[in-house]
């Protein structure tokens, strides 16, 4: 072809390196220390892309890693003290990324344990951790489709610090069903995993709840309209609207929804959070939200003030809680086996965060009481963290709604008021 | 919802892919290869747009008459650094291309850098439709197909109706025979380049002001470009751009129809087929040489 002769290796070599240079400069790196005396954590979130909304989280990771280091880290049996070192790559939305970032930390930083990422790239990553043989453990990751996966079957050392979709598509069913009386939904669902997964859910639970599912779209993200999706929606005249869709994505449709002068109460996931809203503001107000979220009280105002202090400004970043959760339980294991490895985490990790032993919510109090040769149970910011067989915790939910540009909390969900539904969810999927 | 909303519909996606299609078809033309970094010169128009109108608090439209300018410079600046020097040296067409995409990446990481990873809105109230005919479309709306299609007339009179149109024309036929005639080709091209670029950002206030603008726009952009000139024909401008008309009504209808989980995959299929059995486009009169 006329347009491949003109090719010269002398122009396109120097191309390629400055193409090199440009992508690596998307990484986010941390520097190398060869002190030797320090515990190598990686963290693999987005940064870029259409869930880069997610990347923040990391401030969760950074603040346990600092409140760890201020107490000295953790401590080995033969009494040394280990810092955490964080390393950090960018798994954007696409496996490619993900694997790459992966590679990265396991085999040039030679992180011993990862947190992260998220739904969309977590099952690529997971046979790169099986291969290494280290524990993953994924702040974010609600994905069904890990529910029978991981907390050590078949040698796959996967948790997660974030409650399975099951829970939060429950409590969404059962929000619908208890406050606002619906019987009536449509679904409105990107087409991708994460949101697949969810839908999955929420079907299951709508027919638990004697809620009939009207209509079910799935549309593809970074459209530039939305309108005929949405009239389709709307002309089922559902009374609640069950969606899941990125900023970006839900910024369109919002607005389209708005000019279209459809009506409708609008029931996200984990999605809406602040940056979803600075996004959509006007066009989503009153849109309504079911994340995961800590229980309000005294210790999580003490904790998102110490937070914002350590990140120098205000506002709690999505699953922030969770991943902060992660690495201390990570640290803690490590501080309970007394050994800094993969195997020592695999070895201790359910010994710190379910019965039996003295509850506890911060490394500092977990590793006082395991150096007196206590037992402990850790249970995180974010809730509980009793891992099921399979690695997995069921987490608090609160409710939100946008309003003000701003999300107004207006419930907490826990096991209490939705137990019901994510147990018949559960048997339904058993039997299935 | 009947299938006169669908049309309306598929007349704004329309709207907002005919003049970015309409420009890169000109930038093709002319400099003879694909410019993968085009996309990410509309997404460039959105937010040097974003900047001056929410930061600055401009009027929308003082900040888009300020940007158009910019973004056309920001183009002429690219080729003038970064292809020409590369054409100058007789590189080919694949270098051009890898060049564009170090060129789109280093644009989607300033943008990156200075707007962050998040979507943002323009500050422009927000609107209800109005019935118009079988149609259901906002004000603005009404304004931007208008410009759409103001701003494709005023394109289609300066290539056919002045000089400068007829040296455009010339330098895309030929580049030697338009120097022996006399014609300032890297003038040609540079203006080409401004207008081009100016005429894509243009593309991308549009899509900011119906929607949102994203760092990841361009990419998203980019191929429904590529599959509107392929389906349109890529050899003239303004028939990419009725490509880009029949791709708008694609998506939408393939929606209707109850598929929108698939509008993307009709299209491209649309495109291969076009590809195979009309590869010169669905609106172009001559064969494909």
């Amino acid at each position: 072809m006329k347009i491949f002769g003109y090719c010269r290796l002398t122009w396109l070599l120097p191309m390629i390196v400055a193409l090199i240079m440009v992508a690596s400069s998307c990484g986010n790196k941390a520097g190398k220390d060869n002190s030797g005396e320090e515990v190598r954590i990686g963290i693999l979130l987005p940064q870029t892309g259409a869930w880069a909304w997610i990347g923040p989280a990391a401030n969760g990771v950074r603040f346990a890693a600092d409140q760890i280091n201020t107490e000295g880290g953790i401590q080995t049996r033969d009494g040394k003290k280990y810092k955490i070192k964080l390393y950090s790559e960018d798994s954007g939305t696409e496996s490619r990324m993900a694997i790459s970032g992966a590679r990265k930390l396991y085999s040039i930083n030679n992180v011993i344990a990862l947190i992260g990422p998220t739904s969309a790239t977590i099952r690529s990553v997971i046979p790169l951790t099986n291969e290494v043989g280290a524990v993953q453990v994924s702040p974010t990751a609600g994905t069904t489709a890990l529910d029978a996966r991981g907390g050590g079957k078949d040698d796959e050392w996967v948790f997660r610090s974030v409650s399975s979709d099951v829970t939060m598509g429950s409590g969404m069913v059962g929000y619908a069903r208890d406050v606002l009386g619906a019987q009536r939904a449509a679904c409105f669902f990107s087409d991708d995993e994460g949101a697949r997964s969810i839908y999955g859910v929420v079907k299951d639970a709508c027919s638990v709840a004697n809620i009939e599912i009207v209509s079910e779209v799935f549309f593809p993200m970074g459209q530039t309209s939305y309108r005929a999706e949405l009239g389709k929606v709307a002309g089922t005249h559902p009374d609640v609207i069950f969606f899941e869709a990125g900023p970006e994505t839900a910024g369109i449709f919002f607005k389209q929804w708005y000019e279209l002068d459809y009506e409708g109460t609008w029931v996200g996931t984990d999605f809406v959070n602040q940056t979803f809203v600075n996004a959509t503001w006007p066009a989503s107000k009153g849109v309504i939200g079911i994340n995961p979220g800590p229980l309000p009280g005294p210790r999580y105002e003490k904790w998102l003030s110490d937070y914002e202090q350590f990140k120098n400004q205000r506002g709690l970043d999505p699953f922030a809680l969770n991943a902060y959760d992660a690495l201390v339980i990570i640290a803690l294991a490590l501080e309970h086996s007394g050994e800094i490895s993969s195997d020592a985490v695999k070895e201790s990790i359910y010994e710190v965060t379910g019965p039996p032993g003295e509850e506890v919510h911060s490394f500092a109090d977990g590793a006082r009481l395991l150096r007196q040769g206590k037992d402990i149970d850790f249970s995180g910011m974010a809730g509980p963290m009793d891992f099921n067989e399979f690695g997995d915790p069921i987490t608090y939910l609160k409710v939100e709604v946008a309003e003000e540009k701003m999300l107004k909390r207006i419930g907490t969900l826990t096991e209490e008021n939705i137990g019901d539904i994510i147990n018949q969810v559960l048997a339904i999927r058993k039997a299935r | 919802m009947n299938e006169g909303n669908v049309i309306g519909f598929g007349i704004l996606t329309a709207a907002t892919l005919m003049l970015p299609a309409l420009a890169l078809a000109l930038q093709i033309k002319v400099s003879g290869f694909f410019n993968l970094a085009f996309g990410d010169q509309v997404a460039v128009g959105a937010f040097v747009t974003l900047f001056f109108h929410n930061l600055l608090g401009m009027p929308i439209i003082i900040a888009a008459l300020i940007s158009l300018p910019l973004v056309g410079l920001l183009g002429v600046l690219i080729h003038r650094i970064v292809y020409q020097p590369l054409q100058e040296r007789k590189a080919g067409a694949l270098t051009l291309l890898v060049a564009s995409v170090g060129v789109a990446l280093i644009l989607r990481n300033l943008i990156l850098l200075f707007w962050g990873p998040n979507p943002r809105q323009l500050d422009v109230p927000l609107e209800k439709s109005i019935t118009v005919g079988p149609f259901l479309w906002t004000q603005s709306q009404m304004v931007a197909i208008g410009i759409a299609v103001a701003a494709m007339f005023l394109t289609w009179l300066v290539m056919n109706r002045s000089d400068m149109g007829r040296a455009v024309k010339a330098v895309a036929d030929n580049v030697e025979l338009a120097k022996a005639r006399g014609i300032d080709t890297q003038n040609i091209e540079r203006l080409v380049w401004f207008f081009s670029s100016a005429l894509g950002g243009l593309g991308g206030i549009l899509i900011a002001v119906m929607g949102t603008a994203s760092p990841d726009m361009g990419s998203f952009i980019l191929l429904l470009l590529f599959v509107s000139l392929i389906t349109g024909g890529i050899a003239n401008p303004y028939r990419a751009a009725m490509g880009a008309l029949v791709i708008g009504f694609t998506l939408e209808l393939t929606t209707y129809a109850g598929y929108p989980q698939y509008k993307l995959a009709v299209a491209y299929s649309l495109m291969f087929l076009i590809l195979l059995v009309r590869p010169q486009g669905l609106f172009s009169r001559s064969k494909l040489r």
